[in-house]
């Protein structure tokens, strides 16, 4: 069982866990994750990588991913981290005041996204309290 | 798939069926979950989750009712506290307006956010 698991989350029940390894499998929904994650910060938005971010975030809670292709998410955990800090670095041409905010406002959340990925695969050993970014704004409801 | 099995007796599959209503929740959301014609597919789906859920919901409270040793424990307590929650997670997904409920995961859910692999 994984920290902070509880026993009466959807997933806990055998037959669930065996039915979101059919639904893992059957859509290839990792293969796609790594197609995605493949491509470079050129061919790759920053709301296509906070989606990837984000996606990978949700459903790499480790009660739904697949325990056997817990490798798959660290890999894909560092490439989404390494795309992260290149979408960072890269040179931009000269931008307005308003465009240089956004870009900022875009950059803090993918930072708090890729670092709640990193948290999920085990690779960040940080414990500090994430705040969800503001996009994220009532997840729940 | 996860429709296909949101439309499976909850009677054979509940806990198929309340998975897959996890995954509307966690990922039925305008801008995010593909729809053929419109959003309010959106709004159908999590309608038909919390349909199947309620009697998820239902069938578990009347089996404890045969079980007085279950349904008096702490942990089926939870049990039915986190699928009302699960339920109301729906509601909210369903509703126009931003429904007066806290904004957390279902309390059986553990700390989903922090949640990995120990």
């Amino acid at each position: 069982m994984s920290e902070s698991e509880s026993d009466f989350s959807p997933w806990s029940h055998a037959s669930a866990n065996k039915w979101l390894g059919m639904i893992f499998s059957r859509s290839e929904l990792i293969d796609e994750f790594e197609r995605w994650a493949s491509r470079d910060t050129e061919h790759l938005s920053e709301y296509q990588l906070r989606l990837l971010t984000s996606l990978l975030v949700i459903l790499g809670h480790p009660s739904i991913w697949p325990e056997e292709e817990q490798a798959r998410l660290s890999k894909l955990a560092m490439r989404a981290h390494s795309l992260v800090r290149n979408y960072r670095e890269e040179k931009r041409s000269a931008q307005s005041v308003a465009e240089h905010q956004f870009r900022q406002q875009v950059q803090q959340d993918l930072d708090v996204e890729a670092e709640l990925l990193r948290r999920r695969a085990n690779i960040s050993k940080r414990t500090n309290k994430l705040t969800l970014p503001k996009s994220w704004y009532r997840f729940w409801n | 798939m996860i429709e296909q099995t949101l439309r499976n007796d909850p009677k054979k599959f509940p806990h198929q069926i309340r998975c897959a209503a996890s995954l509307v929740i966690l990922l039925c959301r305008e801008g995010l979950w593909p729809v053929r014609i419109s959003n309010d597919e959106i709004v159908e789906l999590a309608a038909l989750a919390r349909r199947q859920l309620t009697q998820i919901k239902q069938m578990f409270s009347a089996e404890s009712r045969a079980k007085p040793e279950v349904a008096n424990t702490e942990e089926f307590r939870l049990l039915m506290k986190t699928l009302d929650e699960e339920i109301r997670c729906l509601d909210a997904r369903g509703s126009d307006v931003p429904l007066n409920i806290p904004n957390e995961p279902p309390s059986g859910w553990g700390a989903f956010w922090d949640a990995k692999k120990s």
